[in-house]
């Protein structure tokens, strides 16, 4: 049965339900509201972001349920992205943050993984410097500032 | 995003900051990082020098990503990253460079000439100590020696509490302790490298963020400074080193609230450290892995004396792990060599069980001497520090012995509604333990006793190798421990099938069953049928006097098992398969049919193939049992026959078929059909063993429709080598969900080739 969902920008999107509940949210609402052709209504998501997310979700309808394991240690995960995931998050900057965040709305986590492990990719091997122009952010330290942080943490970056 | 807009962010709570965020989302992309749960998972992606980068590119970011740098912090003798875990595992790792080697180290200043462990054996911090060894230093450094007061200060336990840092006071901590820790660190000389002196440094602005630090050799300064500046610690790891009730009691008393987690891994030597413990109210976890405990009177009364006063006064914790550790008593000396004047039974034995080469030895002196050298070549330390001449040690010793302990109470029990948090006025303290896992092989039968009269909440128990618990305790155990669903008694081998036997009437609600390498007997066995209903999951690998009787009755009656492992036991057959067994079955008593009842009927003169054998009473697990292991089949052997002949004489036997009391005597039946017609039957089948002499795989697996979701076979041994036909048949037609296949090795070469070309990854290599 397919389900409806309607973007912020009241676009109407047809897919069906088990790519839907890829979305943890949609999954419980679904469930709340019980079989209804009404659709559903993600006022958080832009069309444009909507169609990248059920794009993702049709490529995994398959995959198996991802198993939380709270004793992991975070640090320990890999930053290993799977090739097709890869691909689909080719994109600029700004549609790059608004997937992770639609991802959160939507509560899709292998997405919102998938979408901070690019983050950290880019953040990965850079000075600050390099950062700051990737991101396209303003240094607001004062020189002494920066100074006195890369002194406490210079530990830190010895290999 | 407008990260100019979000200062001073220290002050701002993170819902604050989304809304500024928000708010400036307006002008520019939304983002990412105004979520306080996206960035802890965007941090959770970085390593350590991404971390340290990623802090410095703006405010914002800064107060992001800071914390998670900081909050795990590892004290270790270089900062490569989360090295070699492996190393943890050396009893001593390399930073504890024996003495001699210091005076060499290129760029040591001179008043380094002062071992670690000298430094280490100072009593616990006083002012004066303090500046003694800052004073040492300051020569080198060039530091007015006007700062040493305020350093005092830092260190100083009495100043602790006013000390939490905070930005008024950070500027001039910061300046104190440039001064005092390069002190500090001149003194550990051998193991401090640059990076742990530039953590501790840190440790000024930034301790109330660490919530987990890892040490190696942390010296009573460290601990002080530790103990004062992180209000958050909640792990702490000491791997290495030694330390003592002194050295610890006074981190553990300013950090009782916080910590929860206390590990000791690979420890030199630790004294007395339970008694710190105690003043741990909120430990949750407590692990002591690879050390020498040493020097305690507690050594034999290891378990009065200091675990369970650590159980009553931890009313929260929930998993204790003790293992590799080697107790050395020091206090048993000189001239007591023959003395056995000390409770025999509180008496440990030497000989690390584990060792295969250690002997027990009833004295106990050689051995120990020789265990002890062993681990002194792999420690250094042992010989090489002069505040414990080693050799006295090894002298001295006069009995060492090695505990493995795993308590655990499991998680989903609220720890607070446990008898443990009864008032400790109790007499004695009764533990909410569910779980105990005990590998010792010395420890007396009274202590074991005693360690299970505490814990009547028991429903897992293991005390393997227990070369001393007894029976007597053993038919204990179900009133101590009523509660007991699991148990593991594998190579006790003062137990005896009656033990045995009794404890299993005692115990009816017993699901796990090992029972690894004990003397049974087939009675113990029908008893434990008859007894256990729901049992489960039952080990009796390399058992002895074990028959195929007394298994026959298991799998008569078993109606739950699950999985059952007969490895290495000697004289099994295929006569296990079937239905001789004396003991009637629970649901139908009717009396067993004779086998000869089948032969005359079924099998006429050399039919062998596939018309299977129909067996008259089923196992009671065919609907369960999802692994079996049984690799070592015989041809029956003389014996068992011998017994079911006798059976066939007594007078049931003869009632039933009196016209046939001349006939020949009872021969087994064809091995292979009545294997056939047992897995016929097990509709779970998942893992399976199989081999002997006599087993013919075509047979065996002949027309097994239900056998297609096994999915792990092992064969050890077979009638016939295979042959690539047969493999074909097995791997294609026989059993196509097979996704493990282990075949003997020395088999046939090009079978393997053929399964490794035709199905890769199928084949396992058999151990």
């Amino acid at each position: 049965m397919p389900v409806t969902l309607t973007s912020l920008d009241n676009q109407e999107f047809k897919v069906d339900k088990e790519v839907a509940e890829r979305s943890i949210l949609i999954k419980n609402m679904i469930e709340d509201v019980g079989e209804s052709d009404a659709p559903i209504p993600l006022p958080n998501v832009s069309a444009a972001v909507l169609t990248k997310v059920i794009e993702y979700c049709e490529h995994h309808r398959n995959d198996p349920v991802q198993v939380q394991d709270e004793t992991d240690d975070p640090r320990k995960r890999s930053n290993d992205i799977e090739e097709w995931d890869m691909k689909f998050m080719q994109v600029d900057q700004e549609m790059l943050f608004e997937i992770i965040l639609a991802a959160n709305y939507l509560d899709i986590k292998p997405l919102l993984d998938v979408g901070c492990k690019t983050v950290a990719n880019i953040i990965k091997g850079k000075t600050p410097e390099e950062i700051r122009k990737a991101f396209n952010i303003v240094n607001d330290f004062t020189p002494e500032e920066e100074a006195q942080i890369k002194k406490e943490n210079e530990w830190a970056e010895d290999r | 995003m407008e990260p100019s807009a979000v200062w001073p962010l220290a002050q701002v709570s993170p819902f604050q900051r989304e809304v500024t965020a928000v708010a400036s989302a307006v002008s520019s992309a939304r983002s990412p990082f105004m979520l306080p749960e996206l960035d802890q998972l965007m941090a959770s992606h970085l390593d350590r020098v991404s971390l340290a980068q990623a802090s410095r590119v703006c405010k914002l970011w800064h107060s992001i990503f800071n914390p998670v740098l900081w909050r795990q912090l590892s004290l270790k003798h270089h900062a490569g990253d989360d090295d070699d875990d492996d190393e943890d595992f050396h009893f001593v790792s390399r930073r504890t460079v024996p003495a001699t080697y210091s005076s060499s180290l290129p760029s040591m200043p001179s008043s380094c000439s002062s071992t670690w462990s000298s430094a280490a054996s100072f009593p616990p911090k006083t002012g004066e100590n303090l500046g003694r060894s800052l004073d040492m230093t300051l020569l080198d450094e060039g530091v007015a020696a006007k700062a040493i007061p305020t350093a005092v200060a830092v260190g100083s336990p009495s100043s602790s509490s006013s000390l939490i840092p905070s930005p008024v006071t950070a500027a001039s901590l910061v300046t104190s302790a440039t001064t005092l820790i390069p002190g500090l660190t001149l003194l550990q000389h051998v193991f401090l490298y640059t990076s742990r002196n530039k953590v501790l440094k840190g440790l000024v602005r930034h301790g109330h963020l660490v919530q987990e630090l890892k040490g190696t050799g942390i010296t009573d300064q460290e601990m002080a400074l530790i103990g004062v500046l992180c209000p958050n610690l909640r792990v702490l790891e000491l791997i290495g080193g030694r330390y003592t009730s002194e050295n610890l009691s006074e981190l553990f008393e300013q950090r009782q609230e916080s910590l929860q987690i206390v590990r000791f891994r690979s420890c030199v030597l630790l004294k007395d450290i339970f008694q710190p413990l105690t003043k741990l109210s909120n430990l949750r976890e407590f692990e002591l892995y690879g050390s020498f405990v040493g020097n305690t009177i507690t050594s034999p009364y290891f378990f009065k004396q200091d675990l369970f006063p650590m159980l009553a006064a931890c009313p929260l914790l929930r998993a204790v792990l003790i293992e590799q550790v080697y107790i050395v008593d020091q206090e048993v000396d000189q001239d007591d060599s023959d003395n056995n004047n000390n409770d025999a039974d509180m008496r440990w034995h030497s000989g690390a069980i584990t060792t295969p080469n250690h002997v027990r030895d009833n004295n106990g002196h050689p051995l120990v001497s020789s265990s002890l050298n062993q681990h002194s070549q792999q420690s250094p330390s042992l010989t090489e520090d002069p505040s414990l001449s080693s050799t006295n040690m090894v002298k001295s010793t006069s009995t060492t012995s090695m505990l493995s302990a795993q308590l655990k109470s499991l998680a989903h029990d609220p720890p607070s509604l446990s008898p443990a948090c009864a008032p400790f006025s109790r007499p004695r303290p009764v533990s909410s333990l569910k779980s105990l896992i005990l590998e010792c092989g010395d420890i007396p039968d009274s202590v074991i006793r005693a360690l299970l009269t505490r814990c009547p909440q028991l429903e897992q128990l293991s005390l393997d190798w227990s070369r001393e618990l007894s029976d007597e305790t053993l038919t204990l155990i179900p009133d101590l421990c009523p509660k007991l669903t699991e148990v593991s008694f594998c190579r006790c081998i003062q137990l005896t099938s009656e033990g045995f036997g009794s404890f299993f009437r005692a115990l009816p609600n017993l699901t796990s069953i090992e029972l690894k390498g004990n003397v049974l007997s087939d009675g113990t066995l029908e008893e434990l049928a008859r007894s256990c209903p729901f049992l489960d999951h039952l080990n009796l690998s390399s058992c002895q006097n074990v028959t195929d009787l007394g298994i026959q009755s298991l799998l008569l009656n078993c109606a739950a098992l699950s999985f059952l492992s007969l490895r290495f036991i000697n004289g099994l057959s295929s006569v296990l398969f079937d239905d001789n067994t004396t003991l009637a079955t629970l649901t139908r008593t009717s009396p067993t049919r004779s086998i000869l009842d089948r032969l005359l009927v079924l099998t006429p003169l050399g039919s062998a193939m596939a018309s299977p054998l129909v067996v008259k009473r089923e196992w009671a697990c065919r609907n369960t049992l999802r692994t079996l292991h049984l690799p070592d089949l015989v041809t029956p052997s003389k014996n068992v026959i011998d017994m079911i002949r006798q059976k066939q004489l007594s007078p049931h036997q003869q009632h039933l078929r009196p016209q046939e009391q001349e006939q020949e005597p009872w021969q087994p039946a064809d091995g292979n059909q009545l294997i056939q017609a047992r897995l016929l039957a097990l509709t779970h089948l998942k893992q399976l063993t199989l081999g002997g002499p006599q087993i013919d795989l075509k047979i065996v697996l002949e027309g097994q429709n239900n056998l297609r979701r096994l999915e792990s076979l092992r064969i050890t041994r077979l009638k016939h080598t295979m042959t690539c036909a047969e493999a074909q048949w097995l791997v294609d037609t026989a059993l196509p969900g097979l996704l493990e296949l282990a075949i003997p090795n020395f088999g046939n070469r090009a079978v393997r080739e053929w399964i490794e070309d035709h199905r890769p990854g199928l084949l396992t290599v058999e151990k």
